[in-house]
């Protein structure tokens, strides 16, 4: 991954996906897209594997696919699958 | 204020008793309960949490999109998040229409997607005092999503 410029970004994790990352993390890299992303967070915590594949992101409430660049975007939200009713 | 999630508990008698509608000859009430067992297991209370902005967000643009595809003279949904007790309601929906077909029909659409779309999260916790993440669809794979025609047949 090349690191053009240092910036910040919050992850912002909720339900199951909290268990492996904690609440928020601050990453000061850029990525590409949400794919690229998705495989830093397996590379951090392997064991997450599952849960993050299955999982929805979502920028400024709305859910956004792999293929989703990631420019100027200050927050990410990992959505595990919903478990509502 | 939040509109679609409460913390406090659900009064179904108050969400009836506000659904009456003079055009209306079917309410059609759904309360999703917490159940004792779960796959063999005894389950002590679920924990609900949600991501509340974007859950009311898309509970909004669930419910109006079922008001486009049936003709309902009342609708709405209220879901608990923390702490829900055994025989609690979890989840109220209600919805109103001049015939009990629409009524029906648009509670199911409703309730699946929002079981299966809406960021709210169900955890477990279990006599033995261990705990397990619910997990309803996994919706981000086209494959195994449930759709609402398949949930109703």
């Amino acid at each position: 991954m090349v690191n053009i410029e240092s910036v910040n970004m919050n992850i912002v994790f909720f339900a199951i996906a909290r268990d492996f990352f904690g609440s928020v993390i601050s990453i000061d890299s850029e990525f590409k897209d949400i794919a690229t992303l998705k495989q830093y967070l397996i590379s951090q915590k392997p064991e997450s594997e599952k849960v993050i594949l299955s999982s929805r992101f979502a920028v400024d409430m709305e859910f956004v696919s792999d293929e989703f660049i990631i420019e100027n975007i200050a927050e990410i939200y990992v959505i595990p699958p919903s478990s509502g009713g | 204020m939040e509109k679609y999630i409460t913390t406090k508990p659900i009064d179904l008698n108050l969400m009836l008793k506000e659904s009456h509608h003079a055009e209306a000859g079917a309410i059609v009430l759904f309360s999703g309960e917490a159940r004792i067992n779960n796959e063999g297991k005894k389950v002590a209370f679920l924990q609900y949490e949600s991501f509340i902005p974007f859950a009311e967000k898309l509970i909004a643009k669930i419910i109006e999109e079922a008001c486009l595809k049936w003709d309902l003279k009342y609708v709405h949904c209220l879901h608990k998040v923390g702490k829900v007790e055994i025989s609690e309601p979890a989840v109220c929906i209600i919805t109103s229409s001049v015939h009990r077909k629409e009524a029906y029909l648009a509670n199911q659409y409703i309730i699946h997607r929002i079981k299966h779309e809406v960021p709210i999260w169900k955890k477990e916790f279990l006599e033995d005092g261990s705990f397990i993440w619910g997990g309803n669809c996994n919706c981000s794979d086209p494959n195994k999503h449930i759709t609402f025609e398949e949930s109703i047949n």
